[in-house]
């Protein structure tokens, strides 16, 4: 499927995967697609940062390939590893057959037993794919050294095999908690975009589209207390997807209103912390 | 719009130059990226340019308001001159700048020096210091500390692995590389281990009244950690707590005891642990620096205020930390008994708890520091 012409045309194309983007974010995956240049999303945990590149892979036809991150991810688990296992295999069955010794080294060291990461991946697969690298915030600060060659270049060198580069540069969307700061290097590669909590208006469309059987009254009221919520100082401040969780479990128990005693039994959808669920309580958020 | 010729390239390269003199670093790179984007995406509207904006010259939610104020001002004046008079911008979700304007126009008041920019709470006392710098003594032994920091680190394992272990996995990669060299025969298995990595390691330094003796001594033990190899991050608190790391890393350690004096802003005022805790766990980022640290509390624990909300929040801090150290100026008096209601609400959360005064105490316990229990 070919770009979208307009940022417009692009909102729709998410709205038809279930995915409501601001004018922001879609001026900004609308740059990033037509410049080919990778977006860090930024933003709390549960704003909707990984499903804006499940979206877009929907939107778009195109396959989605997931990086996670985490500490002391290296490139053996993000780029490729040989398939040692089956390569030992192969000698010993060399042997057998009595093959010579130069055919089997450059068997060994073939596309065959390269076991592809998602970077080698997403380079294989170029422009028709979009590559997710989750959470980097998580990675160390060699990883990011590394992906800054990775994302500028769009190649690799396997030293047994040669140099590998994209025929046209995957899509990328990284994405940060802000746990920690991300070098300004990294950055300045990417376009960024800080994606805030929706409006509540915009948050009760998201829950009318994620999850349908909510009555939009119930939604409505759901959004408001979420909203009271988050300016509450909470630990863990709930997110989209807290939201969307806590709108269809109050529904599934037919419960209508947000005062009634069922409603604290429910509170674990939202506040995954002890202490917020008392702050909670205490500030008769609900108003109850 | 930008391909009408309207407004010329000069304008928007100003634009660039103006958020530059408001501290957004920018490269000429960025600028260019910018009226690339801006042509790309086919602007209609002041909003259009906005987020165009927005999304090729920020790189953090701090630079938002800066980015906010610069673009007001900067389009305000020539706004009327440029747009026809209707222009759509009062829609939802329209950006601050634009639909609100009296609600971006951020005053902050200048203050001196770094603050966390959260208004000062009634009653505090705020404080500042002139650091006298340290003498030979004291530079030698924050080296000394420094040297034994790096000498025996705190250690954890790391997810990565590396050959010849005792009893890991077998380490196929360097099995088959040996066996290159016996003609693909595998005659010894080899294993792997785990890396170690040092552990990160985060300072709490009260600098109240009552810590005044020894918030010297405390602030270059500060110093003497920042330099070490690892993660390491330096937090001062009184009524507030200040990131100081920062400061105190770079450079010479007379100026950066006296940058980190003038930044502190509430020296000899009152304490509030657990305040200064509740606003480190406000912040995502410091809190992610506790997880997994070695913590340590330097602190007399001499605190007014509940301590249930204390005993929460330190418990808390012990939970997200790996270890929490007490190095508390009072427990050097062995006739020393917890009796202030706040110490005793500190003390079942503490992994270990160590009486020092000077620095010379401080360099005394650090060889320790990570291996006893």
């Amino acid at each position: 499927m070919s770009l979208p012409r307009s940022i417009q045309e692009l909102s729709e194309l998410l709205a038809d995967q279930k995915y409501l983007a601001d004018q922001g974010l879609a001026t900004a995956l609308f740059l990033a697609l037509q410049m080919g240049r990778p977006l860090l999303l930024e933003g709390s945990p549960g704003v909707g940062k990984t499903e804006v590149a499940k979206a877009l892979a929907g939107a778009f036809g195109k396959r989605l390939i997931r990086l996670q991150c985490y500490e002391g991810i290296d490139v053996s688990q993000a780029l490729y590893e040989w398939d040692f296992a089956r390569q030992m295999v192969a000698i010993r069955a060399a042997e057998i057959t009595a093959t010579g010794p130069v055919s089997v080294s450059d068997q060994l060291f073939s596309r065959r037993f390269l076991l592809e990461r998602p970077l080698l991946a997403a380079l294989q697969a170029g422009s028709s794919a979009v590559l997710l690298i989750d959470e980097i915030d998580r990675a160390d600060d060699e990883f990011e050294a590394f992906l800054l060659e990775f994302l500028a270049e769009f190649q690799i060198t396997i030293p047994e095999l040669g140099t590998v580069s994209a025929q046209t540069p995957p899509v990328v969307i990284l994405t940060s908690n802000r746990t920690r700061e991300m070098h300004d290097a990294l950055k300045r590669r990417c376009f960024y975009h800080w994606i805030d909590y929706p409006t509540q208006s915009r948050e009760k469309e998201i829950i009318l589209l994620r999850a349908p059987e909510v009555e939009a009254l119930l939604a409505e009221k759901v959004v408001a207390a979420v909203a009271r919520m988050r300016e509450l100082a909470l630990l863990k401040k709930p997110g989209i997807a807290e939201s969307i969780d806590w709108a269809n479990g109050l529904q599934r128990l037919q419960v209508r209103d947000l005062k009634d005693n069922a409603v604290d039994q429910t509170l674990g959808l939202v506040l995954k912390e002890r202490d917020d669920l008392v702050h909670v309580l205490e500030e008769k958020v609900l108003g109850g | 719009m930008a391909s009408d010729g309207n407004i010329g390239l000069d304008f928007f390269l100003g634009f660039g130059r103006a958020l530059r003199a408001e501290g957004l670093q920018l490269g000429s790179a960025e600028v260019e990226l910018f009226t690339k984007a801006l042509a790309k995406a086919d602007v209609k509207s002041l909003r259009d340019i906005y987020w165009v904006g927005r999304v090729c010259l920020t790189a953090s939610p701090e630079q938002i308001p800066i980015y906010d104020r610069v673009f007001q001002q900067w389009f305000q004046n020539m706004g009327d001159a440029i747009f026809p008079a209707a222009l759509p911008l009062h829609q939802e979700e329209s950006p601050p700048a634009i639909s609100q304007p009296e609600t971006v126009t951020i005053e902050v008041p200048k203050k001196s020096g770094l603050t966390s920019g959260r208004a000062a709470a009634s009653g505090e006392r705020l404080g500042q210091k002139r650091s006298h710098p340290p003498n030979a003594d004291e530079l030698s032994i924050m080296q000394f500390i420094t040297a034994s920091l790096n000498a025996c680190p705190p250690l954890r394992r790391s997810r990565r692995y590396r050959a010849r272990g005792r009893s890991g996995p077998l380490h196929l990669r360097r099995i088959l590389r040996t066996s290159y060299r016996t003609g693909g025969e595998f005659f010894r298995l080899i294993r792997s281990r785990r890396l170690t990595r040092v552990r990160p390691l985060v300072l709490l330094i009260d600098v109240s009244k009552s810590m005044a003796a020894h918030s010297r001594a405390f602030t270059q033990f500060g110093r003497a950690a920042s330099r070490r190899k690892g993660r390491t991050e330096v937090l001062c608190f009184g009524t507030q707590l200040t990131a100081v790391t920062k400061l105190l890393r770079p450079g010479d350690a007379a100026a950066a005891l006296e940058r980190t004096s003038a930044a502190v802003q509430d020296w000899d005022g009152g304490t509030r642990l657990s305040g200064a805790l509740e606003e480190l766990f406000r912040s995502p980022r410091q809190t992610q620096s506790v997880r997994g640290a070695i913590v340590i509390l330097l602190s007399d624990g001499l605190e007014r205020g509940s301590c249930e909300i204390m005993a929460k929040n330190i418990g808390r801090l012990s939970r997200l930390a790996h270890r929490l150290i007490w190095i508390n100026p009072l427990c050097v008096d062995p006739l020393f008994e917890p009796r202030a209601a706040a110490i005793r609400a500190i003390l079942p959360f503490v992994d270990k708890v160590y009486g020092c005064q000077d620095l010379d105490d401080v360099a005394g316990v650090v060889p320790n520091l990570f291996t006893d229990n």
